[in-house]
């Protein structure tokens, strides 16, 4: 679809809690310096997908790569220090720590040096965050928490990161702020897989959209292209 | 030959009563999932309530210090013969009486809180019985307990109780059977493979699980009845943990949780172990080493077996 | 059972705490006893805390690794140092110099010891998914398993730490201190203040916080949790062996039971200060140690036991999640 490198191959994913199976024969590729966004209704099985990938569920079927090498049992640390980075839908930040210790954990592996250059980049990208250094992030407003779990995934200077549903909850503005910050991580070689039920704002910053239903993935296609289908406008995107 | 038949006679006694503590764990543990490590509890309830009735009245030339005894072997209108299944009904009716607050407080709380407060009940109905002697003679027990159903001499007694106990375990056993595969029982499995479903289908579930406890609770107060008539002397050291809690989960772990059968088949296993390890030689022999055997056995199993060597059907 | 919560609400801590400060003033001697024995407690309660909020189970073996210290103490002094009962004791207290340095290399191989339980048997509860109740009755087997280990060894009669017979302190108001008491919880006081610099200060102290509020948020981070998890081992068994070695010297005695008879009073202070709530063990340590110090001046002291288990029974009856709030569990 783009000439970019694949980072992230998925091929074949079956996933699902136990005895109930959730996704079924899942084949995606994602791409370099692109936003790939994954929309379907609720209980389709998109925070599945997600959470096969980041090893938080174990794939029953099928394998991952990334970057060649597979990685479908490798457990969730390890995907984290190979660079595939992940915000969780809700519960993403620690609310006992500080909105520093948030951030030193998402620098866990890091070298001093490793972490203090990370620091200052993702500082600048999300100065608001600099004043509240040693709040509580408990305290946070809903926008400014989800900043705090991106900021937090992109301390690891990942080459892929996945978020599930990160505007979920916020006022509009909010959302467009979040979706700006997304946009803009483009800019380097980073894959991004965005899982959106605010699907119409979440098409028109990404590059590729696809459609999950019932657990398959029933369309992939330009984001583009998608928006500008009658029938997926008709059921996910509101007319 | 006479002696040893003796001695396992007395054995077999033994594994009967502890088959009831027994299946009184499994409706509790294997049945519903209560965490209850203070069996000694129910066991000393049962005991002394049974020692108490059918002691004599103290007496103050032995410096008996306690202030009443049931002195049913001297009633002559009902001898305790007859008396002595009314002992196994008031006894269990007592720890019930117990059982049902103890379940209110705790059982709507997580599940790991129910031990604590079953392990605490045990320790403090301990200090009570050896601080009040009023109640039944403090450290120096009471030991005058008479025999149900004194039918022969002395010396052969032990097989007529022989009779008594497995009687009785028959009895418990199938109440217990008939309990636990009734409607009732069901939804007691059912609590303990997955509460949550039992809630949304709109059980009272905290309802089920104090029933359960309570009815577990009586059980094992007619073990306690039983174990008195049959060492007939108890005090408070006899309802040491050891032996009266833990060496019950063992054999609950064993046997096979969540089935009637596999407790009492636990319970004759454990105790015969128990007992007859002391035939070993030298070092092997020591008690400690019996402990050592209990806690290994509850660890393994619950690490490779948690369903015991015969499984629930 | 909504009149049972309507009856029981705050009113009731309050009257409570007001009964305990006012009987503390009739007799304070009682309060500064309790005082320095529930520092002790609040030492034991610290790393069962710890334990039961990250692990999630009630380890009921905690009890039997305070023993376990103590006895391994007492036989390395002996070991090392077998004349010890002729050397000098420090200062005012009545021990010996030589359980000083016996004592550091003791709790670093309970440590140890808790690390290799965890690998052999509680981390295959783990991948089980097992419930909690099924890991507490598992350490249950532990805590007797050791207990025969300890009494196959040394036996069950009590024992002691080598000492002198040392003078009391006497202080205003009645107060008469043991300088052994004085010294065990200063101890511990300053070990508590250790742990929460780790806690608090640390990376390590800082994942291991990450881990307990969300541990699949904290393996996304990078954080090995099950390397966290063997930290939170090692911790919980140093604070144990710690807490019972300055029992023991605090008690002056030894005994195989002691552990496991301190059980009650440790998880009603655990649960008091809410699970897993680490300050919130400290208080309930001391608390726990006032209640049952000051109810001995009215009641027979042998029912102390008792008073651990009635203070348990009110805190679940009102406050299950603890008076300072444990951390997501519910009930």
């Amino acid at each position: 679809m783009t000439k970019n490198n694949i980072s992230l191959k998925a091929k074949n994913i079956s996933a699902g809690y136990g005895e109930q199976i959730i996704i079924r024969n899942i084949n995606l590729d994602i791409y370099e310096s692109s936003i790939t966004t994954i929309i379907g209704p609720n209980g389709c099985g998109k925070s599945t997908f997600l959470k096969s990938i980041s090893g938080i569920i174990n794939p029953v079927e099928g394998n991952i790569e990334i970057y060649g090498k597979n990685v479908t049992n490798l457990s969730t640390f390890e995907l984290s220090k190979i660079g595939l980075g992940y915000v969780p839908q809700s519960e993403n930040i620690f609310p006992s720590l500080t909105v520093e210790d948030n951030l030193k954990m998402g620098g866990y592996i890091l070298t001093g040096e490793q972490y203090k250059k990370n620091l200052d980049k993702v500082l600048e990208m999300f100065p608001d965050l600099k004043s509240k250094l040693q709040d509580s992030s408990s305290n946070l407003s809903g926008g400014q928490r989800q900043m705090l779990a991106l900021s937090r995934a992109l301390m690891l200077d990942p080459k892929i990161i996945m978020l599930d549903e990160p505007t979920a909850g916020l006022s509009p503005i909010i959302v467009d702020e979040v979706l700006d910050n997304i946009t803009s991580l483009k800019n380097s070689d980073l894959s991004v897989l965005l899982v959106e039920q605010n699907a119409k704002k979440a098409l028109q910053i990404s590059d590729i959209g696809v459609v999950f239903s019932f657990g398959e993935k029933v369309m992939e296609d330009g984001a583009d292209k998608i928006l500008k289908d009658k029938e997926i406008s008709k059921l996910y995107l509101g007319g | 030959m006479d002696s040893v038949l003796y001695f396992l006679i007395g054995f077999l006694i033994m594994s009967g009563i502890y088959s009831v503590f027994s299946v009184g764990l499994n409706i509790h543990w294997g049945h519903t999932g209560l965490f209850n490590i203070g069996i000694a509890s129910f066991f000393l309830l049962g005991s002394y309530t049974a020692a108490i009735i059918s002691s004599p009245s103290p007496s103050l030339e032995k410096y008996e210090e306690y202030l009443w005894g049931g002195n049913l072997s001297q009633l002559t209108i009902i001898g305790i013969d007859f008396w002595f299944p009314l002992i196994l009904i008031l006894s269990a009716l007592i720890c019930v009486i117990v059982a049902i607050p103890l379940a209110l407080i705790t059982i709507r709380l997580k599940e790991d809180y129910l031990a604590l407060v079953t392990l605490g009940l045990a320790e403090t109905l301990r200090i009570i019985f050896v601080n009040e002697s009023w109640l039944a003679n403090g450290t120096r027990g009471l030991y005058s307990i008479p025999r149900p159903f004194d039918l022969i001499d002395r010396g052969n007694y032990d097989y007529i109780y022989f009779v008594l106990v497995m009687i009785t375990l028959g009895i418990v056993y199938l109440i217990a059977e008939r309990a636990t595969n009734s409607p009732w029982g069901r939804v007691l499995r059912g609590i303990k493979d997955n509460e949550n479903t039992m809630i949304s289908s709109g059980k009272n579930v905290l309802r089920f699980k104090v029933e359960a406890f309570a009815f577990g609770a009586g059980i094992m107060g007619i073990g306690g009845a039983l174990f008195t008539h049959g060492k007939r002397f108890i005090d408070p050291i006899t309802f040491e943990p050891m032996l009266a809690t833990f060496i019950i989960w063992s054999m609950l772990m064993v046997g096979g949780s969540g089935n009637n059968r596999g407790a009492v088949f636990g319970a004759f296993l454990m105790w015969g172990i128990w007992t007859f390890t002391q035939f070993l030689p030298g070092f092997l022999s020591d008690a400690n080493l019996r402990f050592v055997f209990v806690g290994l056995i509850i660890i393994l199993f619950q690490l490779y077996k948690p369903n015991g060597v015969i499984p629930a059907k | 059972m909504k009149y049972i919560d309507l009856i029981f609400e705050n009113k009731t801590i309050v009257v409570l705490f007001w009964v305990i400060l006012i009987l503390s003033l009739l007799k304070p001697w009682l309060f500064v006893n309790g005082i320095l024995i529930g520092s002790l407690y609040a030492l034991g309660s610290i790393g069962l805390s710890l334990i039961y909020g990250n692990l999630k189970f009630a380890n009921m073996a905690h009890g039997d690794f305070m023993t376990l210290s103590s006895y391994v103490a007492l036989a390395l002094l002996l070991f090392f140092f077998p004349n010890s009962d002729q050397s000098a004791s420090v200062g005012p207290f009545t021990f010996k110099y030589e359980l000083l340095i016996v004592i550091p290399f003791t709790v670093v191989f309970i440590g140890f010891l808790a690390v290799l339980f965890d690998k052999l048997i509680y981390k295959k509860l783990r991948d089980f998914g097992a419930a909690p109740a099924a890991i507490a009755l598992t350490s249950l087997g532990l805590a007797v398993g050791l207990r025969g280990v300890i009494q196959f060894i040394w036996g069950t009669d009590s024992t002691r730490f080598p000492r002198e017979s040392k003078l009391f302190w006497d202080l205003p108001f009645k107060i008469k201190i043991p300088p052994d008491m004085f010294f065990c919880a200063i101890v511990a006081f300053l070990i508590a203040i250790t742990f929460y610099f780790v806690l608090f200060k640390t990376k390590l102290g800082k994942a291991i916080r990450a881990t307990s509020d969300n541990p699949d948020l904290a393996r996304i981070t990078g954080i090995n949790t099950e390397r966290i998890i063997l930290y939170i081992w090692f911790i919980g068994g140093v604070l144990a062996a710690t807490s019972g070695i300055l029992i023991s010297m605090q008690q002056a005695i030894i005994t195989p039971v002691m552990g496991w008879k301190i059980l009650i009073p440790l998880f009603a202070a655990v649960i008091v200060g809410g699970i897993g709530n680490p300050i919130g063990a400290l208080m309930g340590g001391l608390l726990i140690g006032v209640t049952g110090e000051i109810a001995t001046g009215w009641i027979n002291p042998s029912y102390k036991p008792a008073v651990y288990f009635i203070v348990l029974l009110i805190v679940l009856l009102l406050r299950p999640n603890g008076i300072l709030g444990s951390k997501g569990r519910q009930f």
